[in-house]
Formats: structure tokens, sequence, C-alpha cells
């Protein structure tokens, strides 16, 4: 998490130090009103600006039945990283692990507007029915659609990103529920109606030798992700990734949000050309990218 | 060595017991169809379920799968160490077909033919040809580590008994065999291990040539324990190598009838080593080669060279 400050500077009767203090002192902080206010809309007297990016996730893991999504859990540290080392002044309004239905309900009402950031990264994960579904991890609380999810819409927000990582997202993006009720700006989708999607693991060299084809990544990610990492990541995790180290300028506006997107969904391309259908699923964004 | 040559082979017992009082060496021969299929079957389902992807939820509408077919094929070569023993020559062709349904259980359906010549060295030898066919469908299912199954077989078959007085007998044969297991696996990374200890019921029904003295039908069961343990390890992204060994052990058999049984090894164990290459991650061809050893009564070595196809 990395919080953007300023410094409002309060006039003196005299300059103490002269030159130089006003130099080393001032400026800067001038600098980075400047900046603040070419990223965004100006702050208002006495408030700080909101910051660029605001991140927020609910991800379901450890399921009382089946294999814990790992590899998804770690996907969500991977873009809170990514986001974090473009700078973007990104801040962690909340991660839930592991909700509850109304948990969820109320993390999706509780996202914020447009006073928590330009843009709002959301990422969701868990297991996902084919008729597009969130299943919960507790047996008993089963699954829930959309349309239960979302009867009490989030609020609206220009700039909302949604980064849906589930089997037969594309089931999702096109329910009336999903667009009136998070009414996303654009939605990153792990796999298309029909698919399923994968994890990859950097230990295992089937069915694709990651750290061989992928060293660069493999570097940045035990460079940027706690030392308990264990190489498991998502394959919309990969393919984000691979995009964000081929973009090293952080995305200004929806349309560059737009353009990176479009490079997870090459990336994504890429690696099903490599592996086929059945191991790597479509990555797509939905509306897709004018 | 398979339902039917073991019957055939019964069946030239019975011979040698009526024509030249030898006892009976058949179905002591450890290396029979029922255990193969088991084998393969228990091998294929541990093995879906060590590749189960942690996202594809356990789904009421995910009857079928990560589905694959495989091709197999197996010589196994027999040498009887007793007296008046059979030494066979097993050839196996296996097809089937593995793929994953609800409740992320695995299955694996296969066909099987058998092929077994047979023959003693004695003067005057006795010689057997048998085919089988078999089918085979097997399931197995994990919790974390810990995994259960089952697997059942039906094997049909006929064979020629070539005896030394000139005559040729035609006998058929078919049998059951119901293993289940329960077992242990572990993934990390390249390297996966499982441990599947398996009892097998087997129960043979033999009809005889009938001619002679001896009756047309006959019955037989025997029980095994084969404890499997396998360990493999991801070389790169297109070679796997591993290793197989099992411990076998006949706890219980109920002879024919009709044939008087004979001491013979009760316990012995199977090694080998087995390499696989994936032309892509869906194609891929495997070999491996096993010996039997401790062994006392047997020399067996087996073959096995097949191919995995996922779609």
């Amino acid at each position: 998490m990395r919080l953007r400050t300023h410094t409002r500077s309060r006039p003196r009767s005299k300059p103490a130090g002269g030159f130089f203090f006003f130099a080393a002192v001032f400026a800067p902080c001038t600098g980075l009103l400047a900046a603040a206010a070419a990223d965004g809309p100006a702050a208002a007297p006495g408030h700080l600006p909101p910051p660029r990016v605001q991140f927020a996730a609910a991800v379901s893991v450890d399921y009382a039945r089946g294999l814990p999504l790992r590899g998804w859990d770690n996907t969500c540290r991977i873009i809170q990283a990514t986001l974090t080392a473009w700078q973007t002044g990104t801040v962690t309004q909340a991660v839930v692990r592991n909700p509850t239905p109304d948990g969820l309900r109320q993390f999706l009402q509780n996202l914020q507007g447009p006073e928590g950031g330009i843009f709002q990264v959301v990422y969701l994960a868990a297991r996902h029915t084919p008729d597009g579904a969130w299943r919960f991890t507790r047996s008993t609380d089963g699954s829930a659609a959309w349309s239960s999810l979302l009867r009490s819409p989030a609020p609206a927000h220009p700039g909302r990103l949604a980064i849906l990582d589930v089997c037969h997202a594309g089931a999702v993006a096109e329910q009336p529920a999903w667009r009136a009720g998070l009414a996303p700006a654009t939605t990153l989708l792990a796999s298309t109606r029909e698919e399923l999607t994968f994890e990859f693991d950097f230990t295992n060299r089937q069915p694709i030798d990651l750290p061989a084809r992928y060293p660069a990544a493999l570097a940045w990610l035990r460079q940027h992700l706690p030392a308990d990492w264990d190489g498991r990541l998502s394959n919309l995790g990969l393919t984000w990734t691979l995009a964000f180290l081929r973009t090293p300028q952080p995305p200004q506006t929806l349309q560059d949000w737009q353009a990176f997107f479009g490079r997870c969904e090459a990336e994504a391309r890429l690696l099903q050309k490599a592996l086929g259908p059945q191991h790597a699923s479509t990555v797509s964004q939905s509306p897709p990218a004018p | 060595m398979c339902i039917a040559s073991a019957a055939s082979l019964l069946a030239a017992g019975t011979v040698m017991a009526q024509e030249q009082h030898f006892p009976d060496l058949s179905s002591d021969n450890p290396e029979n169809l029922p255990l193969s299929e088991t084998r393969v079957g228990v091998q294929n389902v541990v093995s879906l379920l060590e590749k189960i992807q942690p996202a594809h939820a356990a789904d009421e509408n995910l009857w079928f799968r990560s589905p694959s077919v495989f091709s197999e094929y197996t010589y196994t070569d027999t040498f009887d160490k007793r007296a008046d023993g059979f030494t066979s020559h097993m050839r196996n062709g296996t097809v089937g077909l593995n793929f994953l349904t609800i409740c992320d259980v695995a299955m694996s359906l296969m066909g099987t033919y058998g092929g077994t010549a047979a023959d003693t060295d004695t003067p005057g030898h006795i010689v057997n040809n048998a085919d089988t066919y078999g089918l085979t469908l097997s399931a197995a299912k994990n919790i974390d580590w810990f995994l259960m199954g089952a697997s059942a077989s039906y094997n049909d078959g006929y064979s020629h008994t070539h005896t030394p007085s000139g005559n040729i007998k035609k006998d058929l044969s078919d049998g059951t065999t119901i293993a289940p297991f329960v077992g242990a696996m572990y993934v990390n990374g390249n390297l996966s291990l499982s441990t599947v200890p398996t009892y097998m019921f087997g129960w043979n029904h033999m009809d005889y040539d009938s001619t002679g003295p001896t009756t047309s039908d006959d019955h037989a069961m025997q029980q095994t324990f084969v404890w499997m343990n396998t360990a493999s390890y991801n070389v790169s992204e297109q070679v796997t190598v591993g290793v197989v060994a099992n411990w076998n052990r006949v706890t219980h058999v109920k002879k024919s009838l009709t044939v008087p049984p004979v001491p013979a090894d009760r316990e012995w164990v199977t090694l080998g080593p087995k390499v696989a290459y994936h032309f892509s991650p869906d194609l891929s061809v495997y070999a491996s080669c096993n010996k039997d050893i401790f062994s006392s009564s047997f020399r067996t070595l087996q073959a096995v060279a097949g191919l995995n196809y996922g779609f």
C-alpha cells in the first residue's frame, strides 16, 4: 500500500535559511502538488487528493471440499504488487478472503464511488458454476447467483475495473445484474462462458516449464511477493504479470487500461496457443476494447 | 497370465494330472491378466487425481472433464523354474478412456485383449494358447492426500491345449475381479508420490472340454494383496521419469476342485523404471520395464509401451 502525502506551506514573516532552504523543502512540495493536479481532479483546499487507483478484492480460497485456490489468492497479491510497482498511488480498500454470501454482498455494496480513487480495481475470484454463480467455501453456504449478490447495487464508479478470475466468467459479463449492479467500465474475464480456467505452478515443469519460458516473470514475482509465495498463480495472474512486464508506464486513462487488458488478452492467446485449450483459458475484456 | 490361460493351464494341469499324474502348476503364475488390469486401472485413476485443477469445482454439470484416451501394449515373459512348469509369453493390448466426473471422482474404463502362448519344457510337452478379452472399470476419489476407490474387471476367454497324447482340448473360462483400495498421494512441484494398498478378490469359472472323466465345470478363487507404489519426477517440460515398486502377496487360494495344488510363490515384488515423453501437454508416450524379484518359482520380465492423448 502506498499513500501519497503532501505538505502545505505556511507563510513566514522571515525566510529561514534563505534560498537553499526554500529549494530543498518547498520546491518538492509544490512539485507534488502540481503533479497531483495534473494527474486528476484538483483537490479541494484542505483535503488530500484521491489516490489514483483503489484496490478491492474478494477471494474464496479455503474450500471445505477440494483443493484450496492458492493460485488465485496469490494472484490477488500479484495484482496488488503490480499496482504498487506502477506507483499509481494505490490504496487497498478491502481484501476479503473466504466471504460468506452476506459478507460478499456487503463487500460489493461497500465499494466506494469515485471519491475513493480515479480508478477502482476490483478482483473477484472463486469457484464458479457454469450458469454463473459464486461457490462459497463453506459447503452449507452453497452458491449464489450474481443477481442475488448484487440485489443492492454497488455505488456507481465510472472508473471501476472488474477482474473476474473464475471459470465460466463469460456467463457473468452478459448478465444484466452484473452490468447494472456492479456497472464496471470494463471487465477482465478469465474464461469464456464455456471454459474452465486453470492454475499454474512455477515449481512444476509440466504442463509448461514456466521458469524456463518466463524467467523475467519469475524473477519479478520472487522479488515482489512475500517469501512464502509457493509458485502458484492463476491463468489470469500469469497473463497479467506478463502484460505488466511489457507495460512500464502505468495506465493513466480508461483507454490505457483497456489497452493493458488487451495485452493480457494477447498474452493469454499465446499461452493458449502453446498449451491448448485444455490447459489454458481465454482471457478477454467486456465490453471489447474500442 | 490371463484368466483364460489360467483356466487352460488348469485344464492342462488336469490333463497332466490325468495323463502323467503331474500336479497343477497353472494358476500359481503371479503375472496374470486381472492383476495387470487392476494395476493399470488403479495407476490411471491415481495419476488423474494428481492432476486435478483446484478451480474446477465438483459441479453437478461437470460429469465429464479432463478426458484422455490411451493405448498400451504389454509383453510379459514368464519362465517357471519349477519342474514341468509352463514358460509363457503374454501379449496384452489395452485401450481405455480416463476422465473426471462429478465430485472429482477419477474414472478409467478400459478394454483389454490378452494372448498367451505357454508350453512345458518336458519331453512331450504340453502347449497351450489362450485368448482373453477383458473389461475394467476403475474409480477413485481423494480427500487431500488420502484416496480410496475400487477397480472391477470381467474377463472372458478360451484356450486350446495340445496334450502329449495328441489331443486338443478347447476350454472356456470367465472371471470377475473386484479390487477395493485405499492409499495416499503426495504432489509437490515436479515430484509425485503415491502408495496404494489394494486387495483383489478374483473368482474364476472354467468350462472344460468334457472329454475324459473330469467334470466339465469348475471354479477357483484367489485373493491377492497388491501394494502399489509409484514415484515420478518431471525432469523437463517433455520428460518424466519414475519408478514402480509393487509388493504382491497371494493371501488365499481356493483351487480347482479337480486339480491338486502345488507349492508356489506366495509373495514377490515387481520393480521397474518408467519414462514418459510429452510431445505436448495433451500427447505423450511412455515406456516401462518391470522385473519380478524375490520370486523362487518364476522369472518374469515385462515391457510396457503406451500412448496417452488428452482432448
